[in-house]
């Protein structure tokens, strides 16, 4: 059987396809038959009329027949199915306003989920974009009395490797940095991740050009300068040029070849960073980047391991073997790994903390159940639409059955026209949610370094929201359908009030749903918005107001340490200069920032719990001047001078908590302590200033000290000013200063720190929480409203009649209004109260991400029903007005 | 044309008429007009195929892939008629419904006819 006689076999199958011919077939071949059997007739002594009747009778009923060979060619369900598509539309077409309000409905129930899922899709379900992915695994550890960390020292991180070989088939160690990278000119500020060699082949990735790094790459310090470009970075930077292969750049000013350019959906090994470079992990190794002894220091913990489970090998195996390990690793090094436990968690939800511990998890599911409510909200107001409207048509169905419709045929045709408009309402629901997706993907989060959030909606995405849609149209058609399509030509025909009664009862109930559902997204709603201002009220413990903030590495230049502590002291002394300047300084780390160094330390009389290391502590490098800028109280001592440079004593100013901490109910000034990476320096306190805000809002205040940075030199800086000046020209300015005094150095992170305090480590996670939620709330109450009065008025129609009587026999027009408005009233508070009950349940879920109000605070709840009531009583007053209105002459003529 | 005597006919019971049909083709193409009058010669005008209900049989088993249809011009004939013939297929096919066939008959046939009966 040639390709061709195969393939249209199997297109036999459909059965439209060549429909006309095969019709045209079926039809010839009956003709001939019956002219051969007449034939026959008229050979056995028939007229020929009498033969042609004869062969007639012997084929039996044609149209049957032929109806019956139409059901052997199969799928006859398709064909009555795209009848009931066709109807389906053109009545569609005969009613657009019902059409476009039910679309529309259910678009803002799929577009707000589609928005919620392509976040949650973005932030949460997509792993790496790597072969096999479900094989990858982060590696951590625990130790007693410290926090679960991912991050290992190299050493470890060799001995695992080497331990391991029969569960994984590689382990990656990875770390990120920030370089300046020079191909011509000026430095660009990089993103890197410095890898071991074998990265690339253990994820299984090909480059996009050129060659990526290669297993033997990356061992011996210095031996492999090479270099792979991030792929959006190579785009942008770069306009895609394929002459970067081969070319000679610098990191940091040491030389190093570009092999290649990474794949396009690879954005590197730390979420959600767009990382720009890739470099061998020796690489590392110079001048102020890492501990010089970072390949033997087992205390050195600061490389992120990624591995890759051999195929087959469990989890739980996994672990199994890693417990064996870390024994071996404690019993070998007491000193350093004392207790250690090793960890493992899969890529995909590594990404947000690890251990049973992901509060972004549970927000990603709040935020979803908040979104189906929605959802369902928007059903059951179309639901109730469509309810009326296929009683209406009982008559049309009544005639359909009469003339030998199935009901399995009259509920299709029903539900076939709610599937297409939650097909309509899911397109349109799709696209704007979206849309909406891929602005908030684009948003700038003043992070100061390319991010790939990955919140741009691919395919998945759009099924799920079509998906839902799909499912919405088959749940708001069923129940109606089946209720409409129950019929009986004589109930029909004589239809009285009852069943109107009990079509109204089912709505009613839908309503008082509908009114639970929205309160208790109100709640929520407000419950974020309250939160979000307590959040923006948050004693920070220092102001960001008029502060304006920019950064810069001068080793990205090449500087050397002398160089660049010279170039921050000049550039520091121009600026104070300036008339409009209050005040300057310069740190290492700014709060809320995107740097923190932590180091261990020790106290000298204090001892650590009971099998516990010693707690590592956040500081920071700053000049003279830091406290007065960001206007940070010192409450005791003294804050720095010029005169504590480097050949004085070491000092040091605390916070509150670190005071308490170390040396509770003792004056802490005059005390001494030290950093593990340098035992020998003796550092005394000399101040303690007031506690605030360091790594993030949300976080408790943790023990913190400074340091001179005249006294620990820390190349990547940030410069803040104080000044009168309006932020952009201060930023000009201080450009300008920079631009002045090293030309080749790269800038970043310019921006005031008020935006710094609004970023992702500030108060953008709460001003987003409010914005969903408050979307969500909101969409929530025009359903609502849409829905009570869409039932408050159908009943006063349908009571036109009663009232007709009741007036004409003399009951009043208030009086007519209020029995009208009873029933609203009746929804409103059982739906309340339902409301209520939700809501407290919600607030034990929502009540984790707040700040300063819990979730069930008797303030939002009664702002919540004082307000939904309100709308939905607007909502029914005005039917029950327009009821009161009723002439009673023509009301008891309407029926 | 005499009359058939009504009484003397017999339903075809469900499945049979596929069976026959194949049978019939055993012998070589046939169209629709030719098998009907096959099976009533053959049974002496006791089994009664309705003509219309064939044409549904037959392209049922053209869909299951037992028989083929070709539009040809009979030998001797002007015009052309749909003929049907047998796959490999089919023979199988009709080899299963025969054996089928005959255990329902002995089958049949011990209830009905007991050995010692006779």
């Amino acid at each position: 059987m040639g390709v061709w006689r195969r393939l249209e076999s199997w297109l036999s199958w459909f059965p439209w396809y060549r429909r006309r011919a095969r019709e045209a077939d079926l039809a010839r071949e009956l003709r001939g038959h019956l002219e051969l059997e007449a034939e026959e007739q008229r050979a056995a002594g028939l007229s020929p009329e009498e033969a042609g009747h004869a062969a007639h009778r012997a084929l039996g009923n044609e149209l049957q027949v032929e109806e019956d060979v139409r059901a052997a060619w199969g799928f006859v369900w398709v064909e009555t199915l795209l009848q009931d598509f066709r109807f389906g539309l053109r009545m569609l077409r005969k009613s657009p306003g019902f059409t476009l309000a039910t679309v529309l409905t259910l678009a803002i129930g799929v577009g707000a989920n589609t928005t919620i899922f392509s976040m949650v899709d973005g932030l949460l379900l997509r792993p790496l974009p790597a072969p096999a992915p479900r094989e990858l695994v982060v590696l951590g550890m625990r130790q007693e009395g410290q926090p679960a960390s991912q991050l290992l020292s190299y050493p470890d991180f060799r001995d695992i490797r080497r331990q391991t070989t029969g569960i994984f088939s590689g382990l990656v160690a990875h770390r990120t940095g920030l370089d300046g990278l020079r191909v011509h000119g000026r430095p660009d500020r990089v993103v890197t991740n410095y890898v071991t060699g074998n990265c690339f082949t253990v994820l299984g990735l090909k480059p996009a050009l050129g060659r990526l790094l290669l297993p033997s790459e990356g061992k011996f310090p210095g031996v492999d300068p090479v270099l792979v470009l991030g792929y959006s970075y190579w785009k942008v930077h770069f306009a895609g040029d394929l002459n970067m292969v081969g070319r000679a750049a610098s990191i940091d000013g040491q030389p190093v070849t570009i092999v290649g350019v990474a794949p396009k959906k690879f954005h590197g090994l730390q979420w959600p960073l767009d990382v720009q470079a890739y470099l061998p992990l020796d690489m590392l190794a110079r001048e102020g980047w890492l501990s010089k002894n970072f390949t033997t220091d087992r205390s050195y913990r600061n490389f992120s391991v990624l591995a890759r489970l051999r195929p087959g090998i469990s989890l739980e195996r996994a672990h199994a073997a890693l417990r064996v390990v870390a024994a071996r690793l404690a019993q070998a090094h007491p000193k350093s790994d004392r207790n250690i436990q090793l960890t493992l968690t899969p890529e995909i939800l590594s990404k947000f903390g690890f251990g049973a511990e992901r509060p972004i998890m549970s927000m990603a599911a709040l935020f979803l159940v908040l979104a189906l409510v929605v959802l369902v909200l928007a059903c059951i107001n179309v639901a109730g639409v469509v309810l009326v409207r296929a009683m209406a048509r009982q008559r049309e169905m009544a005639l359909r059955a009469a003339l030998g419709a199935t009901r399995f045929r009259l509920v299709r045709q029903l539900v076939v026209e709610t599937v297409l408009i939650g097909l309509a309402g899911g397109l349109v629901g799709v696209c704007v949610g979206g849309w909406v997706a891929a602005r908030m993907d684009s948003v700038d989060l003043h992070f100061g370094v390319p991010l790939s959030l990955g919140l741009k909606p691919d395919w998945t995405v759009f099924a799920y929201g079509l998906a839902i849609a799909l499912l919405c149209g088959l749940a708001v058609g069923i129940v109606p359908a089946f209720r409409a399509s129950r019929t009986n030509l004589n109930e029909t025909l004589h239809e009285g009030g009852q069943r109107a009664g009990r079509r109204q009862r089912l709505r009613s109930t839908l309503v008082i749903a509908e009114v639970a559902g929205s309160l208790t997204l109100l709640v929520v709603a407000g419950s974020f918005v309250r939160s979000m201002d307590n959040a923006g009220q948050i004693n920070l413990g220092f102001d960001p107001h008029h502060v304006v903030t920019v950064s810069m590495d001068p080793h990205e230049a090449g500087y050397t340490d002398t160089r660049g502590q010279e170039f921050y002291t000049e550039l520091l002394r121009r600026l104070r200069a300036l008339p409009a300047v209050r005040s300057a300084s310069e740190s290492c780390c700014v709060p809320l920032g995107s740097v923190f160094r932590n180091d261990q330390i020790a106290v000298p009389g204090y001892q650590p719990p009971q099998g516990q290391q010693m707690p590592a502590v956040s500081f920071s490098n700053i000049t003279p001047g830091y406290f007065q800028t960001l206007h940070i109280p010192i409450l005791r001592g003294r804050s720095f001078t010029q005169a504590d440079d480097a050949h004085a004593q070491l000092v040091a100013v605390i916070n509150q908590t670190m005071a308490n901490t170390f040396w509770p109910k003792q004056n802490p000034i005059g005390q001494h302590f030290s950093r593990a990476s340098k035992p020998g320096r003796r550092i005394e306190v000399v101040g303690v200033a007031k506690n605030g805000k360091y790594q993030s809002i949300f976080a408790p205040v943790q023990p913190y000290y400074y340091v001179p940075l005249a006294q620990h030199y820390f190349s990547l800086g940030t410069v803040l000013v104080r000044s009168s000046l309006p932020a952009a020209s201060m930023l000009e300015t201080l450009r300008g200063q920079i631009a002045a005094l090293a030309p080749s150095l790269p800038i970043f992170g310019a921006q005031t720190m008020d935006q710094s305090v609004g970023g992702i480590e500030g108060l953008r996670i709460f001003r987003l929480a409010a914005a969903l939620s408050g979307t969500l709330g909101f969409l929530g109450l025009v359903l609502v409203v849409i829905g009570v009065y869409g039932v408050v008025s159908s009943a006063a129609s349908q009571k036109t009649h009663e009232i007709g009587v009741r007036m004409a026999i003399g009951a009043r027009p208030d009086q007519v209004r209020w029995m009208i408005l009873r029933q609203g009233l009746l929804i409103v508070s059982i739906g309340l109260a339902l409301g209520l009950l939700l809501s407290l349940a919600a607030g034990r879920v929502v009540g984790r991400f707040l700040v300063g109000v819990s979730g069930n605070d008797p303030f939002t709840l009664a702002g919540g029903c004082v307000l939904l009531a309100a709308v939905v009583l607007v909502a029914c007053y005005i039917p029950a007005s327009r009821a009161m209105r009723v002439d009673p002459a023509t009301a008891l003529r309407s029926e | 044309m005499p009359k058939k005597d009504c009484s003397n006919r017999i339903e075809l019971m469900k499945g049979t008429l596929d069976m026959l049909i194949l049978r019939t083709l055993l012998f070589g193409a046939a169209n629709g007009h030719e098998i009907a009058k096959h099976i009533q010669r053959t049974t002496d005008d006791v089994l009664q195929v309705e003509h219309g209900s064939l044409y549904p049989a037959l392209h049922r088993l053209e869909r299951r892939g037992w028989v083929v249809s070709k539009w040809e011009i009979p030998k001797g004939g002007k015009r052309e008629f749909k003929y049907y013939r047998l796959t490999p297929a089919g023979k199988k096919q009709l080899t299963a419904e025969r054996s089928e066939w005959r255990r329902l008959v002995a089958s049949i046939g011990r209830v009905m006819e007991p050995a010692g009966e006779g």
